[in-house]
């Protein structure tokens, strides 16, 4: 075997390797294809820094023809979060791109490396601190769970302190015990694992496989920024934040990454409420929440959700008969376990339960907006 | 004129925000589908499918109203595609089949039979088609063709 058919080997295991753990906020291997990698060099013609993805549009002369490329990039919270802001590329800069091709074959490229022609300097690239930003940090110093004159656990920040819930610990839902590996967007290690994930009714356990096996690429979250409804909310790299309101009985959610869409836990002892096709009580992609308090632990019983989202990363089916009872308990200062059964006839053949850690980040919530602007 | 288009671009405006306002992502089959069926290209019939999925079985109507026709049976029968070429690569799109069976009675009180079998299209994405051989006896006339649908 030569030396460079050994390199490209070599290179391609590398490629892929680097896919599979990059930071993208959604997994970028639904559009572009990791086994098909190109070198452009050409002309910035715009830096459109906007969310939920920051692109470089760039002329690239072929011959007699010049083709205008989109290089796709990071979000801009992760651009800035490394120190790049949209004065980092001006019109009629030259650049050299590497990155995957879009697999539907039209001009897009996947920007793994971004260089400066006439500095030789690297650009838009996300820097180490910046992907460390949304994992779990260990070690972090131990405090007492703040709590409410009453007694119980505050689910979001002491008075004059700010911060929210990130970090999650798992980034995927499966039944408790199962031994499966996935990447940060519940894509699975090894497809072979697709019946260990959950308790699948077998028209659900196909279209999981089949979404699986597409790489997430008609994940409703990111095609059409479809709220992150159910356990996804708990998912997501940017968070979520709960706000108390002791006074009205109800518990505020709100979504650090997305639309920031919030909802409503009632937590003043109303019956479950709304209708499954929806009303003015029901926020049909949260359902209808009602809370209570068990001890340290708040339980969320939610129903009547639609089936118009993914309720967990990965592509999880569900339907309208998905019932959760989620059992959130701030363990100490810097840790909230959450636990949720699912119980949904329609998509699985039992109830069945998993859970993770999300960790404290004493930060606002992260400025990010995903929204379908497209006409 | 400038009328016109201006209702145009609002129905095709209104169509393209609808797309994905409707996503249906549980059951695949699941929903309301429109199109039409016929045994030529110039002789069509309106069809309505509605579907619904309540955790064991399928049930529905054909044309809902007036001729409403309630399913017998219907069903899902998801065929895995094939495995992709080399890693990295998508996998073959599955084969996602739909057989409706019904069995009742016209809008004349006539004994009515259809058997349809479509084969969906674009599964993954909100609206997608479902198409295939249609074939319908009523009032001692037996008629095939194909429909086309898609979920609205």
């Amino acid at each position: 075997m030569s030396r460079k058919v050994v390199g490209g080997l070599v290179g391609g295991l590398l490629l892929l390797v680097m896919a599979a753990n990059m930071p993208a906020h959604h997994n970028i291997t639904g559009k572009f294809d990791p086994a098909r990698t190109r070198t452009l060099r050409g002309v910035v013609t715009k830096l459109d820094w906007a969310n939920p993805h920051v692109h470089i549009l760039m002329d690239v002369a072929d011959g007699k023809s010049v083709t205008n490329w989109a290089v796709e990039l990071e979000s801009t919270l992760d651009l800035e979060k490394s120190g790049w802001n949209l004065n980092t590329l001006k019109p009629g800069d030259e650049i050299t791109v590497q990155g995957m091709l879009a697999r539907n074959g039209s001009s897009q490229i996947w920007g793994d490396s971004v260089v400066l022609a006439n500095s030789n300097k690297r650009v838009l690239n996300v820097s180490d601190a910046a992907r460390a930003a949304w994992l779990p940090v260990a070690n972090l110093p131990s405090r007492p769970v703040p709590r409410w004159p009453d007694g119980k656990p505050r689910l979001g920040p002491p008075p004059g302190e700010k911060g929210y819930w990130g970090r999650p610990s798992l980034t995927s839902l499966m039944e408790n015990g199962a031994n499966v590996q996935t990447n940060a967007h519940g894509l699975l290690r090894n497809i072979a694992d697709v019946d260990k994930v959950a308790p699948f009714q077998r028209w659900a356990r196909d279209l999981y496989e089949y979404r699986q096996r597409s790489f997430l690429k008609d994940d409703p979250l990111f095609l059409y920024c479809k709220p992150p409804g159910a356990v996804r909310l708990f998912q997501q790299p940017y968070g979520m934040q709960f706000l108390e309101d002791k006074n009205f009985g109800r518990v505020f959610l709100v979504e650090g990454g997305g639309s920031h869409l919030w909802h409503f836990i009632y937590t003043d002892g109303r019956p479950q409420t709304g209708e499954v096709r929806g009303n003015a009580d029901n926020p049909l992609y949260y359902g209808n929440a009602r809370g209570s308090w068990e001890g340290d632990t708040f339980i969320v019983d939610s129903k009547m959700f639609n089936e118009k989202f993914w309720f967990s990363n990965g592509g999880l089916p569900h339907t309208e008969q998905l019932h959760l009872i989620e059992r959130f308990t701030r363990t100490d200062f810097n840790t909230l376990k959450y636990e949720v059964t699912v119980d949904d006839p329609g998509a699985y053949t039992r109830q069945w339960t998993g859970g993770w850690n999300l960790q404290w980040v004493p930060e606002d919530l992260p400025t990010y907006y995903c929204q379908d602007n497209r006409p | 004129m400038f009328g016109r288009s201006l209702r145009l671009f609002c129905l095709l405006s209104c169509l393209l925000v609808a797309a994905p306002a409707l996503a249906q992502e549980g059951h695949p089959a699941k929903g309301t589908w429109v199109g039409y069926w016929g045994p030529t290209t110039t002789q069509q019939n309106r069809l309505v499918v509605v579907l619904d999925y309540d955790g064991k079985n399928l049930s529905g109507t054909v044309n809902p109203g007036p001729n409403a026709v309630p399913i017998k049976m219907a069903r899902l029968d998801i065929v895995p595609g094939t495995p992709p070429p080399k890693p990295g690569d998508l996998v073959g799109e599955p084969t996602f089949k739909v057989r409706i069976e019904v069995d009742g009675k016209d809008v004349k009180g006539n004994p009515i039979t259809i058997v349809a079998d479509g084969t969906m299209e674009q599964v993954g994405l909100p609206i997608r088609m479902l198409a295939g051989t249609w074939t319908q006896t009523s009032g001692g006339k037996t008629e095939k063709g194909q429909f086309r649908i898609r979920l609205q």
